[in-house]
């Protein structure tokens, strides 16, 4: 037979070299390649605040009422399993005067299991000391950040009562060379309540009254050592009695004016912790991020180059035949 | 088996795999009639497997692409190992100089570290000689703190011990309640092999009756081992005693404590940190501890096996390459 003009020509679209080229590309995503990139991650010390005001039950997680200390710890968890591999984070917890490092960062995809767990066993108990000095909590703990690794950056979670109260004229001094980027959480609600006290079981026992805490700052008692009365040098302590009697220092609210300006004089950022998405956007901050190769697979690449040559010939060359073949036999309507 | 993909979105493509099975044949080859042919069950047959082929190529490759993975598994194995519970101490006196000098010329320095900085090195060392063993850890002061759940990845372990570097000691030196909460971490587990709990401390605390009973009745109860890795303070003398006389708890409050542990129906055995051969030591009693087959709970790592998909998608195009070349298109 002699070959004559074919308007559908197989051979004018041949499907073998795209065939080959996938095969190619196969071969390539076979030997599951690995590139060292370098992916933002992530290096958290997670410092929680467990003093006692961080037991008020006025936070809600998933319409239930939760403590302060349990919603911050469930916003930890959650923020730590969104983080990339590769990223790390050490927890931390914030009592008395001090903050004390449990374990300083780790990786979290391969650890997270045990970080959970340890997150889980975080409760209040764990106080060494009943007072809750934040400013001079948040201090040691951008010292302890700067003492862990490079990059490490803090995020410190707390609801900002200070128990004693400070003095305004007299503050904690914060002199730590370390130049630690972060931020503090407030957690807590905006309407002041009752601190409860636990028994040993967690179940709420009683509330602090008026009486039971110092309603006025250490230094406006005067001086421990002598006789009632005498005031120490600077201190005003003309209206003392009228204001521990209208002191609200047993009330709980989140003192949010309190941690901007903590955040302001140590140069962290201030976030108030409402919501997942949010503290879990604020932890993707590209500005947080440190950049270190890590090891990812790409062996999807060459494989959807294959998927895309397997397209074109399978699908798309059969599809523009049965469209030209369609034409063509409108055209010229095949011999029978 | 069961597998899990990573973006399941990528299979919605799945769809342009039905493509192949339902277009017609690409290439119509021209003859005046078919007619005079005869049918040609093995033409047909292959034609029924290359589109199959073409489809399964797709799917598989779709398949590859969603990052098909074999989860995380448990599995219940019979090995070695034990279950450690790092008991540290995190007092002040934790601060002071380490070791050396009994009664010589108390003013003449010898060394600088501090007695936690030698604690926190042995413990490291251990931790890493000793690497199948699950480990828990509190440390403790005036109150216990737990750092650690029972665990056996070694970098969480090592940052635990690590961060023990960080900032200053803590308060008192309470043993007691650290000892029984460390034996409390075994409370509701069955007992899956050999249990221990290291102490690592000054070990200046004075035990009252009550707790002392407690904890030599947890340790029956649960069947704990106690070692103690005792950290001299400079100057003090140590907690084996050489003169009977000198029992007084206000002169060597350790050497008390140690003689209470002595008395202990439970394993108890000390190592005292100077010496250089202590760690080993230690380290080859856990060993000798788990001669007893112990069970645990190994974990299986999630595994990738995109490539497999890759693989077959790429065995079924050869195929379909092989077909294409060998087709007859015109005669």
């Amino acid at each position: 037979m002699t070959t004559s003009p074919d308007p559908v020509k197989h051979a004018s679209r041949p499907t073998w070299p795209w065939l080959t080229v996938a095969l190619l590309f196969l071969g390539i995503a076979i030997t599951d390649p690995v590139l060292r990139l370098k992916p933002p991650t992530f290096r958290y010390l997670f410092a929680i605040d467990i003093t006692q005001s961080m037991n008020v039950s006025d936070m809600h997680l998933a319409g239930i009422e939760v403590s302060r200390l349990e919603y911050a710890k469930s916003m930890v968890e959650t923020a730590t399993r969104s983080l990339p591999c590769g990223s790390e984070a050490g927890l931390a917890i914030f009592a008395a005067h001090r903050t004390l490092v449990l374990f300083s960062p780790v990786e979290v995809c391969a650890n997270f299991q045990a970080l959970s767990e340890m997150l889980k066993k975080i409760n209040w108990r764990m106080a060494w000391t009943a007072r809750s000095e934040v400013s001079k909590g948040l201090y040691s703990a951008i010292e302890a950040a700067g003492q862990i690794m490079n990059d490490t950056r803090l995020v410190f979670l707390t609801d900002g009562h200070e128990a004693p109260p400070l003095n305004r004229d007299i503050l904690p001094p914060f002199s730590t060379g370390a130049d630690i980027a972060g931020f503090i959480v407030g957690v807590g609600g905006t309407t002041p309540s009752r601190i409860p006290h636990l028994d040993e079981q967690g179940n709420v026992v009683g509330y602090w009254s008026h009486s039971e805490v110092l309603q006025v700052d250490v230094h406006s008692l005067g001086r421990p050592t002598s006789g009632n009365g005498e005031a120490m040098v600077g201190v005003n302590m003309a209206d003392v009695a009228r204001r521990i009697m209208l002191g609200q220092e047993h009330l709980s609210s989140l003192r949010e004016p309190h941690l901007r300006e903590l955040a302001a004089r140590t140069g962290l950022d201030y976030v108030r912790l409402d919501s997942a998405s949010t503290f879990v956007e604020k932890l993707h901050k590209e500005t947080y991020a440190r950049r270190i190769p890590v090891e990812t697979a790409t062996g999807w690449l060459p494989a959807s180059l294959a998927f895309a040559c397997l397209v074109h010939c399978l699908i798309a060359i059969p599809w523009f035949h049965r469209i030209r073949r369609n034409r063509h036999s409108l055209r010229s309507p095949e011999p029978i | 088996m069961n597998i899990s993909v990573q973006y399941p979105w990528v299979l919605l493509l799945l769809v342009s795999g039905i493509v192949p099975l339902i277009t017609r044949e690409t290439a119509p080859v021209r003859y005046s009639t078919f007619t005079v042919l005869p049918p040609d069950t093995i033409s047909n047959a292959a034609a029924i497997a290359l589109r199959l082929a073409r489809s399964a190529s797709l799917v598989l490759l779709i398949i590859g692409l969603s990052g098909p993975y074999l989860p995380e598994k448990e599995v219940e194995r019979i090995g070695e190992g034990a279950q450690i519970i790092l008991l540290l101490d995190r007092s002040r006196s934790m601060d002071q100089p380490f070791g050396g000098q009994p009664f010589k010329n108390p003013l003449l320095p010898a060394g600088g570290e501090t007695k936690g900085t030698v604690s926190r090195r042995l413990l490291s060392e251990f931790v890493a000689d000793r690497r199948n063993d699950k480990y828990g850890m509190l440390v403790f002061s005036t109150e216990p703190i737990q750092v650690l759940p029972l665990t056996d990845k070694t970098e969480i372990i090592q940052a635990a011990i690590e961060a023990g570097n960080i900032g200053r000691g803590l308060s008192e030196t309470n043993v007691g309640p650290g000892i029984i909460d460390a034996i409390r971490f075994f409370e509701d587990k069955s007992y899956t092999g050999s249990r221990v709990i290291l102490l690592v401390s000054d070990g200046g605390a004075r035990l009252d009756v009550a707790t002392r009973i407690q904890i030599a009745d947890l340790l029956k109860r649960f069947r704990i081992a106690l070692y103690w890795i005792y950290i001299r303070s400079r100057n003090s003398p140590g907690i084996v005693a050489s003169r009977t006389e000198e029992k007084r708890d206000d002169i060597a409050p350790a050497r008390v404590l140690h003689e209470f542990f002595e008395t202990l129906e439970t394993p108890y055995r000390a190592f005292d940190a100077e010496d250089p051969s202590a760690l080993a030591a230690a380290i080859a009693e856990v060993n000798e501890l788990q001669s007893l087959p112990i069970q645990y709970i190994d974990i299986i790592q999630r595994k990738n096996i995109a490539i497999w998909f890759y693989a077959a998608a790429m065995a079924l195009v050869s195929v379909l390459l092989i077909a294409d070349r060998t087709e007859i298109r015109r005669w």
